[in-house]
């Protein structure tokens, strides 16, 4: 590059960035008018500015918002990790929405130098979802339905719980991956929902921790739910072979080892509910039909 | 040591590693211990103790044996056949390849068809021997190789698969290879006794072959030429050994991942015990290197149990330090 050429380049550079410094803040005090053109970041927030009727003010999601099948005709701005900053400016969004995940902290970040209003809300737990409905409900001006949402949602849950109450605790494995194992462990959304529905997680690790096949067989969980978040529901999965062997297991020797449909339970968001109450008709499948025990 | 004491070592060294497969799978979360071994192996306890000790424990620490002895052989032959200190069993790309096939398959096979458990391995053993074929059409000119040429080969051929891989991860879903990437930081499984026996028939041979090698190896680490007017065919010795070793680690990558360090530093401290013929040094770092991967696999099980670290950082964290010191006594003496 010829040196007068890249003067101008460097020039253009730092007066752009000297105009990015100008732009004055989207600032605390001013009072701000209901968001119109949405971007959400995380296909958990998609799910639930559809749920609480802001769905026609969503113009952007990522790659993997997926739910209800609308959000899919939205424009993309990447994917769940690797958000594209300009895809998103382009959209000259005036609300992003992002829960903090792997990798989307930088674009978050570079989104709001860009002069953006970037929300950050948290939606990992069973809690944060529920807190998530109401949250992003109040940044688009529908709280009431937010708080309806919510109330639903939570009513539902106590529902499954009211269920399975009585019913003896069923020691299950939430197992997301088989080689290496990594399953759900404390106090996480799989977890959380799986006691819902009348389980007891086996992993007594918080998060996701690997083990082995050795920490498997002495916990002798009755059940296995085996999950996958890449594929399809229907689609063949080997992970049944992977536990045919091991027929010391309870699950595997009673044959209960359940492939669960694609993001069933692990999806944080309104569909929470429907999780748990899939789950419920899972642990305690003859809940109604079985004679009262003993 | 002179005479009849470096055999003797060599039986040390042989007995450590049967030790540390008695340790290995003699110790785990569940409380279960040498005495329970015994008595599992006698075929006494109960059915689901002797699944615990014999199928889970005890198939990991023989595959963790074997994947051991083959990454130290191979590492000990590629730095003969190098001429380089620094050679380690991944330096041809060997490794690139078996995780470029590991990716390749999560990113496009049909899920019906192979499962996981068989077919990742499977493809990256074809990785990786596709990638030897490369390394075998891109460096011999005219019948002749030169190893500057193989290593620099080897080292882009690495860098070449790993931005293949990169391409792959960020364009897919990154769920689809959450699996394949904590299997390529070393995943020790419990294997089927069908793929332990796989293992142990490739290990056989080529770590065979390096035995039978010893001889030309010890010539051919001094040099080429020197070894010619030695009568070695130097083309072809160099080739049995850099396939012999390929397909040693192309078979431990595959199944595990990659283990680093191993067989960088194994060969190292065996040369510093057995000296610098490798008659001695190919079984001693084998059996070494077996002894090494065994513990620091049982360590990655029982460190944080029942929560396990993959094997590859256990070695990595061990085995950068004492390469160091390695280093720095052997700086120190010249």
């Amino acid at each position: 590059m010829c040196p007068p050429l890249r003067r101008t380049l460097v020039l253009l550079v730092l007066l752009t960035s000297a105009l990015a410094c100008a732009r004055p803040p989207s600032g605390e005090s001013e009072p701000r008018a209901s968001p119109s053109r949405i971007v959400s970041l995380t296909p958990a927030l998609t799910e639930i500015l559809f749920a609480v009727g802001a769905g026609e003010r969503v113009v952007g999601v990522t790659e993997y918002c997926d739910y209800p099948p609308e959000a899919k005709t939205r424009p993309k701005v990447g994917g769940y990790v690797n958000p594209s900053v300009e895809a998103v400016v382009a959209l000259r969004p005036d609300l992003v929405v992002v829960s903090p995940g792997p990798g989307n902290r930088d674009a978050a970040l570079a989104m709001q130098r860009e002069g953006l209003r970037v929300e950050i809300v948290p939606a990992e737990t069973l809690e944060e979802s529920l807190d998530a409905v109401e949250s992003v409900a109040r940044l688009c001006g529908a709280d009431e339905r937010g708080r309806a949402l919510a109330a639903s949602v939570r009513a539902r849950l106590d529902a499954v719980a009211r269920s399975v109450a009585g019913r003896p605790k069923v020691p299950t494995l939430f197992c997301l991956q088989t080689t290496p194992i990594i399953a759900a462990g404390r106090d996480t959304l799989p977890a959380q929902l799986l006691e819902i529905a009348g389980g007891r997680n086996v992993v007594t690790e918080p998060r996701y921790p690997r083990i082995g096949l050795e920490a498997v067989l002495a916990s002798k969980p009755e059940l296995i739910l085996q999950s996958r978040m890449d594929l399809p529901a229907g689609e063949a999965h080997d992970e049944e072979r992977f536990w045919s062997r091991w027929t010391r297991i309870p699950a595997v020797a009673s044959h209960r080892v359940v492939v669960l449909d694609a993001s069933l339970a692990l999806r944080p968001g309104p569909r929470i509910a429907d999780d748990a109450e899939a789950l419920a008709a899972i642990v305690h499948p003859v809940v109604h039909e079985e004679p009262a025990a003993r | 040591m002179t005479g009849w004491r470096k055999p003797g070592a060599l039986a040390v060294v042989v007995l450590l590693s049967l030790a540390a497969v008695a340790l290995a799978a003699s110790v785990g979360p569940s409380e279960l211990g040498l005495r329970e071994l015994i008595a599992a192996l006698a075929g006494e306890g109960d059915a689901n103790r002797r699944t615990i000790l014999i199928d889970v424990r005890l198939a990991r620490a023989l595959l963790a044996g074997l994947v051991g002895a083959a990454l130290s052989a191979a590492g000990c032959a590629y730095q003969a056949v190098l001429r380089n200190p620094l050679a380690d069993p991944y330096i041809l790309g060997i490794s690139g390849g078996a995780a470029l096939g590991a990716v390749a398959f999560d990113a496009v096979a049909p899920r019906a068809f192979l499962e996981a458990t068989t077919g990742r391995p499977a493809a990256a053993l074809a990785g990786a021997l596709c990638t030897l074929v490369v390394l075998f059409g891109l460096t011999r000119f005219r019948g002749r190789t030169e190893t500057t040429a193989l290593l620099l080969t080897g080292v882009v051929l690495n860098a070449f698969d790993s931005a293949v891989i990169q391409f792959f991860v960020s364009t897919g879903d990154p769920a689809r290879f959450q699996g394949t990437l904590s299997y390529l930081m070393g995943a020790m499984t419990s294997p089927s006794w069908s793929v332990l026996a796989t293992l142990a028939v490739l290990c056989g041979i080529g770590l065979g072959a390096l035995a039978a090698q010893a001889r030309t190896l010890n010539l051919l680490a001094v040099g080429d030429e020197e070894a010619a007017q030695l009568g070695v065919n130097v083309e072809r010795s160099t080739w049995v050994a850099v396939v012999a070793a390929s397909v040693v680690t192309a078979a431990a990558v595959a199944f595990t991942g990659i283990v680093g360090f191993v067989g960088l530093i194994v060969p190292h401290a065996m040369r510093r015990l057995f000296g610098p013929d490798h008659r001695l040094l190919v079984p001693a770092s084998a059996f070494a290197g077996a002894a090494m991967v065994v513990l620091a696999d049982a360590a990655a099980r029982t460190l944080l149990a029942p929560s396990e670290l993959p094997v590859g950082v256990v070695t990595a964290m061990i085995g950068g330090p004492f390469f160091l010191v390695l280093l720095m006594r052997r700086l120190r003496e010249s």
